[in-house]
């Protein structure tokens, strides 16, 4: 308003010694720039995102989102009916995240005019899909985010390295049990050793992950410890084993063993001991991404428990 | 509405500049005639709204009004080019005061003002039918405030534009002394520069008596045939213009905070039949910041004020026709028009829109221009004050 006055006063300064046209550029420009500076105060920017609908690749995948005004918030994000609201999960660093097993996102505000959404692998099969809720003082905004699934991955090959100290030797008492022989006579039995025995193997890893990017029934070569060096080493033993994160019983490498025992008359306790070798190896299981053709390291430790095989024993205690 | 300050300032200086311009265009020796005026005028205020009707303070209707006007005018000398062309016209300044018996909500508003009258008809040999047009600020209104004058949803500035039209019996008692009395339809309002505007309305009888201060002036000259006419002639004004206006939504009856801007030109091509008339088609465009702005209402704000986005430009900008049609007398033409916009994107510019202007010149071709436009011819729009350019 003030410059609307002063223009007009101006105006009437200059409009007998200007010549009409230079009057009517000064004229328009002033107008121009008053109306360029009216009202700020009743009009806001209105808050445009540069994608509402956003595709984002199943191998992991990010995208900075740009708004068109500098005050804005993410309220929340859903998805799978789980709401994460910025109320509960904005951390320090102003993101949203969700971290599964098999997929995650994280959604950041980096400042006043970019949102980051970041997706993990999808390794689910499906589509991930999920909403952010986003909006200022007077309009919401809803952005709708769909992850194709991963491609897969291909086993590559996995080796395994001895962890030098971890192979051990020991005896365990497997059993324990008490006949009674309630006749006049002793009567004879017969122990085996190591017909309820196996080989227990395990596969772990720091890696949440590992056991997700291949079927679980998926097979590999396990070792087997060799004593023959002087600080032993690993071959393989021409068994395979699921890659999961189970226990796994491997049939023993040997025959089982049997013994005949004397029973005398009244109550005898038959314990049974065995020698258990064990030892530890650290894995790396290698795949190749389908699409990426990327390989991908997952590390971790296997676990071997067995019996020897070598040294058994029967222990009759008459009670 | 300090627009209506400086517009009303300017309109008196041009009335200055011509009347003081002309003296060298005159051939009499005596280029002007001055006269003084005072005028009585009782009114009727039209019961327009429930404020006049009685919802106000005092719980009694307000329909009645009383102005006192004071007024200086001057002729062209009867033998002098205007006063051949135009031999009975004068124009002036004035000043009224006005009082609606309701001080606390209304006020008692002081106009000053700009005039100008002719004769229409020569009745008897010193009894004439005349008209006046009365154009100016008042000041002093006690405008709407919601929190102290809630009531007065009739005006909504401390400053209004006055307008005032009158048809009156002009007797010539004497060489210095006339009697005048008639009818006058007079019109307050801010010319929607803000809101509320919905304007008093006044109808009334006047009743005056005028001093002429030229010993020398002869009814009779004038009267004798000297009267030059002009022949038919094409000229064309160029206006740029510009203003602010205030907007209420319309769903909603809410005031929308700001003002908002406007800027325009007007082309107008005229065919002047004769001294008086012309009649032509102008090429009207405008922008207004406030365009469609209902389109795009974002909400409100913490503190309840209504929020708005831009319009797109597409949407504040519109072009269109008009039909025009001009009076034109010494320093001053009055020219209204009837329109329709022909490029524009909004519902805001559809329907016929109607202006109504008056041209104030200051030198042969420039000319101040103080308008207004409405829409439908009912929805008021906005002032169109600026300068323009005539040529021929």
């Amino acid at each position: 308003m003030p410059q609307l006055c002063g223009f007009y006063v101006y105006a009437m300064t200059q409009i007998r010694d200007m010549n009409y046209q230079t009057l009517s550029l000064e004229f328009i420009i002033s107008m121009l720039i008053v109306l360029s500076s009216c009202n700020n105060d009743v009009f806001v920017d209105e808050l445009k995102v540069s994608d509402t609908d956003i595709q984002m690749s199943g191998e992991g995948d990010s995208i900075i989102v740009e708004m068109s005004t500098p005050v804005w918030d993410i309220y929340t994000v859903n998805f799978e009916k789980e709401v994460l609201s910025t109320r509960s999960y904005l951390n320090e660093n102003d993101s949203i995240s969700y971290n599964g097993v098999v997929k995650g996102f994280t959604v950041k505000r980096i400042d006043d005019r970019h949102l980051s959404i970041r997706v993990d692998e999808n390794l689910s099969k499906e589509d991930f899909k999920f909403n952010i809720t986003m909006g200022d003082n007077f309009k919401t905004i809803l952005i709708h985010v769909t992850q194709s699934p991963s491609a897969g991955y291909d086993f590559d090959h996995i080796t395994y390295t001895f962890l030098p100290g971890s192979y051990a030797i020991s005896l365990k008492q497997v059993s324990s049990i008490v006949f009674d022989n309630k006749s006049d006579s002793p009567i004879t039995s017969v122990v085996s050793f190591f017909h309820d025995q196996s080989q227990k193997i395990t596969f772990s890893s720091a890696n949440p992950k590992a056991f997700t990017f291949l079927s679980s029934a998926f097979q590999v070569d396990i070792p087997s410890y060799v004593s023959e060096s002087k600080d032993g080493t690993l071959q393989l033993s021409g068994k395979k084993a699921s890659f999961n994160d189970s226990i796994q019983n491997m049939a023993l490498p040997f025959t089982d063993v049997s013994k005949s025992i004397v029973l005398q008359p009244g109550a005898t306790r038959v314990t049974r001991v065995l020698e258990f070798e064990s030892f530890d190896a650290e894995y790396t299981f290698c795949i190749r991404n389908r699409k990426t053709g990327v390989l991908k390291n997952i590390r971790g430790k296997f676990h071997s428990q067995m019996p020897t095989g070598k040294n058994y024993y029967v222990i009759l205690e008459r009670l | 509405m300090k627009k209506a300050i400086i517009l009303t300032t300017l309109l008196l200086l041009s009335v200055g500049n011509v009347s003081f311009g002309q003296v060298h265009d005159s051939i009499s020796c005596k280029p002007l005639i001055h006269q003084v005026e005072f005028d009585f005028a009782p009114g009727y205020v039209f019961q327009t709204h429930d404020f006049f009707k009685g919802v106000n303070l005092k719980d009694k209707k307000i329909d009645k009004d009383l102005s006192f006007h004071l007024k200086y005018a001057f002729q062209f000398a009867p033998d002098s080019y205007f006063g051949k062309l135009y031999p009975h016209t004068y124009q002036g300044i004035g000043v009224t005061y006005n009082t609606f018996f309701n001080t606390k909500e209304l006020g008692n508003p002081v106009a000053l003002y700009v005039f100008q009258g002719s004769r229409i008809k020569q009745i008897a040999t010193h009894l004439s039918l005349d008209y006046e047009w009365n154009f100016g600020a008042s000041f002093g209104w006690k405008p709407y405030d919601a929190d102290n004058n809630w009531n007065n949803t009739m005006v909504g500035s401390k400053i209004n534009a006055y307008l005032s039209l009158g048809l009156l019996l002009n007797w010539q008692m004497n060489r210095q002394w006339r009697l005048i009395t008639g009818v006058t339809a007079t019109h307050y309002s801010n010319g929607n520069t803000h809101c509320p505007n919905a304007g008093v309305n006044i109808v009334g009888a006047k009743l005056g008596v005028m001093r002429v201060f030229d010993a020398s002036y002869d009814e009779a000259l004038v009267n004798r045939d000297l009267k030059l006419t002009t022949a038919p002639y094409l000229s064309y004004d160029v206006v740029i213009f510009g203003a602010t206006r205030s907007k209420v939504l319309s769903n909603e009856s809410v005031i929308i905070p700001g003002n908002f801007g406007i800027f325009g030109f007007n082309f107008n091509p005229m065919y002047n039949f004769n001294k008086y008339f012309g009649a032509g088609i102008s090429l009207d465009g405008q922008y207004d910041e406030s365009a469609n702005i209902e389109k795009y209402e974002a909400g409100q704000d913490k503190d309840g004020n209504y929020r708005f986005y831009r319009p797109p430009f597409r949407e504040r900008v519109g072009v269109g026709l008009s039909l025009r049609g001009e009076l034109t007398m010494p320093i001053f033409s009055i020219n209204v028009g009837v329109g329709h916009n022909m490029f524009y994107k909004g519902s805001d510019w559809g329907g016929f829109y109607q202006i109504l202007a008056l041209k104030a010149h200051v030198t042969r071709h420039i000319f101040l221009h103080a308008g207004y436009q409405l829409s439908k011819c009912h929805d008021p729009k906005n002032l169109m004050l600026g300068v323009g350019y005539h040529f021929y």
